[in-house]
């Protein structure tokens, strides 16, 4: 038998499709923006594999929420792998001595970018009340400890 | 002697004190006195050589000119104030209105001493405003403004003080975000200033000041339709010069640059600003 041509499959009924038992599925991403912090347990895992995403903030960065195919604004995130998935942790710059307001504003305009859910009008309300107050009850972000 | 000398003395007589008003030659109160002398002294000689050509006989050009014995007085040109010519000369009665112009053009004594209002309106620049955000320090530029205001004083002979309230507006131009930006700074100050004065001659004056107040401040602006506003009372503080023309007595028209700093608010920066004015008022 050709197992190559012939690929064992089950059936998950849980999510009700066939998987191939030696499929491996990828978790890829990463930080936005790249400085602000990393992802830990991005890779490769078989199905049902658990899968824990953490994210850590660099210095003077904020975690602020997952992007792309996950959700939530918790820094670690866990699930099993089902399907490939590409996940994107988002920080924010806090404000300090050693980084600048420019750094500020960059770093909020590339997360509000990946918030689709926003529009454009709503994407520069929330980066005005980012800079005013420090949170943005639009976005939901905070910029404040 | 020959007779063409003559009109060379009458041309000395008048000629000596118009030369004297072109030349700026010192214009002391006595000196139209001394001009007179030598008008007189120079007509007096002129009236003598006519009397010798009168009284001598037809001379040829040949024949020896005749002695004069009669001594001829001394012109003193350029005497010392004390130093008069010992020739008894004729003097001119000069009317007292004259006098008493002579004696103002003369001595630069400033017009228009006493209390003064100055009204003022002028032009104005800053510096950039820096405004403290959350998020950081973003620089605020401002268009050219305006202001105006009145000056209350005193003038002595070169110096002056004056209580001043002035009113300044600046439109924003920009801010380093891109987002949707407009706002205005404007302000009331109050200040209180001394300083002196150079007068080149009776109309016009170099002026150079100082002053301490205080500026009711007030910056506003919208950023993204997000309404961001700061008032306070704030030190101030100025230094001018400029150049005061009086041309008729209670009249000043001056033009000035003033730099004034206002003090720091909570959220923004202390800003410097440039102001050129020009102001017309009233000496009392």
């Amino acid at each position: 038998m050709d197992t190559q041509q012939y690929k064992a499959t089950f059936y998950d009924y849980g999510y009700q499709e066939w998987f191939e038992v030696d499929r491996l599925y990828s978790i890829l991403g990463g930080a936005v923006p790249g400085q602000g912090g990393s992802v830990a347990g991005l890779g490769y895992y078989y199905r049902w594999d658990p899968v824990v995403l953490e994210a850590s903030a660099s210095d003077n960065y904020k975690f602020v929420g997952w992007g792309v195919d996950l959700d939530g604004a918790e820094p670690v995130h866990t699930f099993e792998a089902v399907k490939d998935m590409q996940v994107e942790a988002s920080f924010l710059a806090i404000p300090s001595a050693n980084s600048s307001a420019q750094e500020v504003v960059s770093g909020a305009v590339q997360v509000l970018e990946k918030m689709d859910h926003l529009t454009e009008t709503e994407k520069k309300k929330s980066l005005a009340e980012l800079l005013i107050f420090g949170k943005s009850a639009t976005s939901g972000l905070s910029i404040v400890d | 002697m020959k007779p063409s000398i003559r009109p060379l003395f009458f041309f000395l007589a008048f000629a000596t004190p118009a030369f004297s008003v072109l030349l700026g030659v010192d214009n002391e109160s006595d000196d139209r006195t001394r001009i007179a002398e030598i008008r007189a002294t120079l007509e007096d000689i002129a009236t003598r050589l006519d009397e010798l050509q009168y009284k001598a006989p037809d001379v040829g050009t040949t024949q020896e000119a005749p002695k004069i014995t009669t001594p001829l007085p001394t012109i003193q040109i350029d005497p010392a104030p004390k130093q008069r010519t010992s020739t008894p000369v004729q003097t001119e009665k000069v009317p007292a209105s004259v006098d008493s112009q002579t004696k103002d053009e003369t001595s630069l004594e400033p017009r228009g001493i006493g209390f003064y209002i100055l009204p003022f309106i002028g032009i104005q620049t800053t510096n950039d405003l820096e405004w403290s955000s959350v998020g950081g320090v973003f620089d605020i530029e401002e268009s050219e403004g305006m202001s105006a205001g009145l000056r209350l004083g005193y003038d002595w002979h070169n110096f002056f003080a004056d209580f001043q309230l002035s009113y300044f507006q600046n439109d924003m131009k920009s801010i380093n975000i891109p987002l949707d930006f407009s706002g205005e700074t404007e302000g009331l100050g109050v200040h209180i200033s001394t300083g002196g004065r150079v007068h080149f001659n009776e109309y016009i004056a170099a002026v150079l000041g100082a002053g301490i107040g205080g500026v009711d401040q007030d910056v506003s602006f919208q950023l993204s339709g997000i309404a961001v506003e700061e008032s306070d009372l704030l030190f101030s503080y100025q230094i001018f010069a400029g150049l005061e023309l009086r041309p008729i007595d209670y009249l000043i028209i001056a033009l000035r640059y003033r730099w004034m700093g206002v003090e720091e608010m909570e959220i923004f920066s202390s800003r410097n600003h440039h102001l050129a004015e020009l102001a017309v008022g009233y000496v009392f």
